[in-house]
């Protein structure tokens, strides 16, 4: 309640909106809340009809969260277009993990607003099972995976469609949801091993169990953090070749510390550093930008 | 120069009434008390009374007491016990022959009455005169009045002042004259007496006809003042006593939960054992005292001074056992740890019964430790319990320095904090946790130590310790000491203060279930590492 | 409808359902007739002990939920059946009053409006189940809500059961105070006394044991039971995964609570009295053991605990009473450091279940259900111990 109080609050004394400026010039008085449906605060009708005109699928807008007085996020500003594979790079503290953290629900925001073109509800006010009902799916850094259950139910697990209990109940896999499972299997490489426990995988296994997680769950958003942590080459190449499938159908953000590998399969590049968006653009123009030479790759 | 004036008083009193001034009052007035005559004797009381002899007032008293005989030989004797002494001189004498009472009759006990009062109320002494007036105030005898005017006027001490208009307003309040009663509910009302209340509520009660027993509109009206005065000023008092009794207990509380909030901190395991290090730091102190009394009884007062350390280091290395041949080996599996520290309890707890017994011991409290400091009348604060807040305050102290201050305290912080990493960086994680243990249980038996100085210790005594100490980490949050201080005296407080309003089942219901709405707002506590940190817990 | 009847069928393995069948057949069938009379009610006991350790098991073993207050909910059924009893006795007690010897006794001149009903056998039934489960409904909401959990979610139970414990026995509660519920005469017209009627609520224990059991093997074996052991091991996945582990966490938790009120009314009849000791916090510790004895998340083991650990309990404390504590509390120690996975491992290894990595026929296609789960899953150490976010009920230390 006084989350909802607090974020009213904030959309008040909130600066204008920073999605565009160019065109966004007369929407600053755009009158703010009102409309409630559920839980869910609706965002600004205009700033979402301009997203959705302009192609993006998910808007991070001028978002900032701080940790006793620590700013992780300042001022944060992304927009992600449907079907593109972004990288988002940055040193240690730069934000990161809070921006994913904030995108699927596990941190509230101090101030701004975070939303999916194809639903108008404000993100930042769902819990985490809504926002990935609404097709955000998240990957961990370190694999989480099931460790006692099967590959298989690791993957019934995921499988999109409604999660409520009276269906997990008494509902079994009808023979659609066992060809997806199949698919996902044949795609991640895993059929053989799909009724083993997910806890005798090898690393590699458990990564990419993962991303067939994130598919299972057909998400329109994928966040992937760090998915070539201590793989070997060859297991790397693979991943590089899986995510790069994956991009056009889903929209994937992958965080990456390792250069090669964001080289290899990004074509847009966002580095953070300080809460903040410090450049963005091909990989080319990024690795040459003079700040992000000095704070980055300098080093 | 004050008594002066209270003597010229007393003495133009006394010129009033029938008895003559004589060479050595002292003296005749007690050789009358011999006479077999009532009005002789109760010339002699007055003789007495006028003598302004220091010596006089004991007689008196003696008088009043029935404990005045004569002898034989006529001798005024004054009994004191199984002896008998010279009413004259004091000095020890035995009776000759056969003893008689002094004879005491309606007359002579109303002149002796008003005369013991007024000697009492008029001494040089300002002690006998605060005790006599407060006596006075608390109940004045009818026949007290013309020396309770008299010494009040004659009094410069605010205090024994006001409670000598007490008294009189007693007096006054059964008067027939409402101008009377109206200035001794005016008296009562200024000074707010609490144990007024039951009188000033009959004041403006109605009987069974629905008239006011007091038929003055006026003294009524007064009477609703003094009672809302005396609500406020029994507010007033309860509100620091209860402040009071919920500081304390928050610092036992404080003491039983320090090392708990430490140990949860850096292994977010709860050791279930944990009261009963209480409960083994309390036995200890027993066993100390025990030993104190057979050994070396003389010294029985600094008997705390071996106890503390001693509690400490027996719950410490208990602790440590424990950490190293239960605890490591659930490492990570903290309910687990729960049930297993459970059953160690269980163990303790049987095996102190089978040693000393299922009954309850007695802790004596030091000669230093017994007693109490009034605060206010009605309000007495023991100083078992004032030792207890400023142990506690001290022990806080020893903590925090430990913990901000040397290099052991920094290690349990960095493990507190990320373990993987203090233990990549070359910090013992698993000594640290032992010796914490050690630490957080050597704590828990301080808080022992001081819980035996305020009852009795049974074997069960830590069972009810473990509940309240974590519901303090809970409310607290983790890992910050301030939150354990904070939570510990908050719980405390606020236990004393719901506690005379709902009872004390009730009592620990609310708080619970304020814990649990405030768990809501705060699933972190009060004080909650934020970030990456808060994802362990 | 056929493919409710192969999830029912497909509860057990063959093996399974001949042990299922043999055991229920002993319970049922054997057991009240060749033992002496005095130790049917006994059994009987142990066999709503059974019922609680179920109810532990889904909610401790299969979802990592350590409750230690399901003590209340037991004994919540068992004063709703208590209350029934209690006005059943009629005018037969001591003051020959329709009202309960001990509101006699406290001066009252009428039922409280909360006993009102309790004189139907079916209303009383129904709050046996219903009470237990209200309460346990809210305050796992308000919990679960702020997600409470691990040893917060153990510790606050406990003082709950602890207020709670003090609230009965208050005598201006009205369930009899100290000295509780008790005396009682006859159940729906027959006569407890009656050897036939004893062994008669034996059976019905037994039968609803069974069914009990049948019930929450379907749950765990069900989808809702992998979502269960999914939020055991990692919640915060099961989270971002869509779902939401409040409902689920709820679901599991009131359901375990109506259980354990069905075991406290089948006991009250069979032991003959119900007071607040019953709500003591180390009565719902123990039933933690008997669960950790028999083998969490096997269900079959946790039953089993509980009749083990009350039989041996009933000998301890009748040859050697001073030691009996000590026993019971190097249980609680030996147990999870030595034998995590309880007695139950024994058990599977008799069945001949494999408890390394699943051959792959196993499953089939005819369905996911995994076959006996054993336990928490055995991970690589490594990544259990770095990775804090994983529930660390599922590390097993490999010792």
């Amino acid at each position: 309640m006084s989350e909802t109080a607090k974020v009213v609050a904030t959309a008040a004394k909130a600066p204008a909106p920073r999605i565009d400026q160019s065109v966004l010039d007369e929407s600053v008085d755009v009158s703010l809340g009102g409309t409630v449906r559920k839980r869910g605060r609706m965002v600004d009708p205009v700033r979402y009809d301009l997203a959705r005109a302009r192609g993006t699928l998910l808007c991070v807008d001028n978002v900032s969260v701080s940790f006793d007085g620590f700013k992780a996020l300042n001022n944060l500003t992304l927009l992600l277009d449907e079907g593109e594979l972004r990288c988002l790079i940055g040193p240690n503290g730069a934000g990161k993990t809070t921006l994913q953290d904030v995108i699927t629900g596990k941190t509230r925001p101090d101030e701004g607003s975070v939303f999916i073109v194809g639903d108008p509800r404000e993100l930042t006010l769902l819990s985490e099972h809504e926002i990935a009902h609404l097709g955000i799916g998240r990957k961990f850094q370190k694999p989480t995976v099931f460790a006692g259950h099967t590959v298989f139910e690791n993957l019934e697990l995921a499988l999109a469609g409604k999660k409520g209990i009276v269906r997990s109940l008494f509902r079994t896999l009808d023979s659609e949801d066992r060809d997806r499972i199949d698919h996902v299997l044949g795609v991640i490489g895993l059929r053989d091993v799909a009724h083993n426990e997910a806890g005798y995988l090898s690393h590699g296994q458990k990564q990419w169990l993962e991303i067939g997680m994130l598919l299972a769950q057909n998400p329109r958003v994928l966040l992937v953090d760090e998915p070539v942590a201590g793989m070997t080459h060859q297991e790397m190449e693979r991943t590089a070749e899986l995510l790069k499938g994956l991009a056009g159908k889903h929209t994937v953000v992958v965080v990456e510390h390792d250069m090669d590998f964001v080289r290899s399969i990004a074509n847009k590049v966002t580095v953070l550093h300080e809460g903040s968006v410090l450049a963005e653009g091909k990989m080319d123009e990024v690795q040459n930008n003079q700040k992000v030479i000095e704070v980055y790759l300098g080093k | 120069m004050t008594h002066v004036r209270a003597r010229i008083w007393l003495l133009l009193f006394l010129w009033l009434s029938p008895a003559l001034a004589v060479a050595a009052p002292f003296e005749d007035g007690v050789k009358d008390l011999a006479s077999p005559d009532f009005d002789q004797i109760s010339r002699g009381i007055s003789l007495l009374g006028s003598s302004g002899d220091a010596r006089a007032l004991p007689v008196l008293e003696a008088l009043e007491n029935g404990k005045v005989v004569v002898d034989a030989a006529g001798r005024v004797l004054i009994r004191a016990g199984s002896r008998t002494e010279l009413a004259l001189t004091g000095a020890p004498a035995v009776a000759q022959g056969p003893v008689r009472d002094v004879g005491i009759n309606n007359r002579v006990r109303r002149t002796l009455g008003p005369m013991v009062s007024q000697l009492r109320l008029l001494s040089p002494d300002r002690t006998i005169r605060q005790a006599a007036a407060l006596e006075m105030s608390k109940g004045p005898r009818e026949d007290a009045r013309p020396a309770l005017v008299t010494a009040q006027r004659a009094e410069t001490d605010t205090e024994i002042t006001a409670l000598l208009s007490m008294a009189l307003a007693r007096l006054d309040l059964i008067s027939t004259d409402e101008s009377r009663r109206l200035q001794a509910v005016g008296t009562i009302a200024d000074q707010a007496d609490v144990s007024m209340k039951s009188e000033m509520e009959n004041l403006v009660k109605k009987d069974g006809q629905g008239k006011f027993v007091e038929p003055d509109a006026e003294v009524r009206k007064k009477a609703q003042q003094a009672l809302s005065a005396i609500e406020t000023k029994m507010f007033l008092i309860n509100l620091v006593a209860n402040t009071f009794y919920g500081l304390s207990l928050g610092s036992v509380l404080l003491l039983a939960a320090l090392g708990l909030a430490i140990t949860f901190g850096l292994m977010h395991v709860i050791n279930m054992a944990h009261g009963e290090m209480l409960m083994l730091g309390a036995y200890t102190t027993y066993v100390v005292q025990t030993l104190f009394a057979s050994i070396m009884p003389a010294a029985m007062n600094w008997y705390l001074l071996i106890a503390i350390p001693a509690a400490f280091m027996v719950c410490a290395v208990i602790g440590m056992a424990l950490e190293r041949f239960v605890v490591r080996h659930l490492y990570g599996r903290p309910l687990e740890t729960l049930l297993a520290t459970w059953g160690i309890s269980l163990m303790l707890i049987q095996t102190v019964r089978l040693v000393f017994g299922a009954q309850n011991v007695t802790v004596a409290n030091p000669d230093w430790l017994s007693g109490g400091f009034d605060l206010m009348p009605n309000l007495v604060m023991p100083y078992s319990r004032i030792a207890i807040v400023a142990f506690t305050a001290l022990i806080v102290a020893a903590v925090a320095l430990l913990l901000r201050r040397t290099p052991f305290g920094l290690q349990i912080r960095a493990v507190t904090q990320n373990r993987a990493m203090a233990a990549s960086m070359g910090i013992p994680a698993q000594r640290i946790d032992r010796l914490t243990f050690g630490l957080g249980s050597g704590l828990a038996g301080l808080g022992g130590v001081a819980i035996s100085q305020l009852g009795n210790v049974g074997p069960e005594l830590g069972q009810g310790y473990i509940v309240d100490s974590f519901m303090v980490v809970v409310l607290g949050g983790v890992g910050k000491l301030i939150g354990a201080i904070l939570g510990a005296l908050g719980l405390g407080l606020l236990n004393k203060y719901i506690e005379p309003v709902a009872g004390a089942v009730l009592g620990k219901i609310i708080i619970l279930v304020f814990i649990v709405l405030f768990l809501q707002k705060r699933p972190q506590g009060l004080f909650a590492l934020k970030g990456r940190a808060a994802e362990v817990v | 409808m056929s493919s409710f009847a192969s999830q029912i069928t497909g509860l057990h393995d063959r093996k399974g359902w001949a042990v299922f069948g043999v055991v229920s057949a002993l319970l049922v069938l054997v057991l009240p007739f060749v033992l002496p009379d005095y130790m049917v009610p006994l059994l009987g006991k142990f066999l709503c002990f059974a019922m609680v350790a179920l109810a532990i098991d889904l909610i401790w073993g299969f979802t990592g939920i350590l409750s230690l207050g399901h003590g209340i909910f037991f004994a919540l059924g068992g004063y709703a059946m208590g209350m029934y009893l209690m006005l059943e006795i009629g005018t037969a007690g001591v003051y020959r009053s329709n009202l309960p010897d001990f509101m006699v006794f406290l001066d009252w001149k009428e039922l409280p409006w909360f006993w009102k009903g309790f004189d139907n056998f079916f209303f009383a039934l129904f709050m046996a189940l219903f009470i237990p489960g209200i309460c346990a409904f809210v305050f796992g909401f308000f919990a679960f809500r702020s997600r409470i959990r691990g040893v917060y979610f153990s510790i606050i139970t406990q003082a709950m059961t602890f207020a709670l414990m003090l609230l009965f026995f208050r005598n201006e509660t009205g369930f009899g105070g100290n000295n509780g519920l008790t005396d009682f005469k006859r159940l729906y017209g027959y006569s407890l006394a009656d050897p036939d009627v004893k062994v008669g609520l034996y059976v019905i224990t037994a039968i609803t044991l069974l069914l009990v059991y049948a019930l929450s093997r379907y749950v765990v074996k069900s989808k809702l039971g992998r979502v269960l052991r999914a939020v055991r091991d990692d919640e915060t996945k099961v989270r971002f995964m869509g779902y939401d582990p409040l409902k689920y966490k709820l679901f599991v938790w009131t359901l375990s609570a109506v259980l354990c009120g069905l075991a406290g009314a089948l006991y009250v009849p069979q032991v003959g009295i119900i007071n607040p000791s019953e709500m003591q916090p180390a009565n719902s510790i123990e039933m933690a053991i008997w669960v950790a004895v028999g083998g969490r998340s096997t269900l079959f083991g946790a039953a089993a605990g509980a009749i083990a650990v009350n039989g041996a309990k009933s000998i301890f404390t009748a040859a050697f009473p001073d030691l009996w504590l000590y026993f019971l509390g190097a249980t609680f120690v030996v147990i999870p450091v030595l034998l995590p996975k309880g007695f139950a491992v024994y058990a599977s290894r008799l069945l001949g279940k494999p408890s390394g990595p699943r051959a792959s026929s196993t499953g089939g296609p005819s369905g996911p259900a995994p076959s006996e789960p054993q336990g928490p899953p055995p991970q690589d150490p490594a990544s259990a111990k770095i990775d804090p976010s994983v529930s660390p009920e599922t590390v097993e230390a490999s010792s």
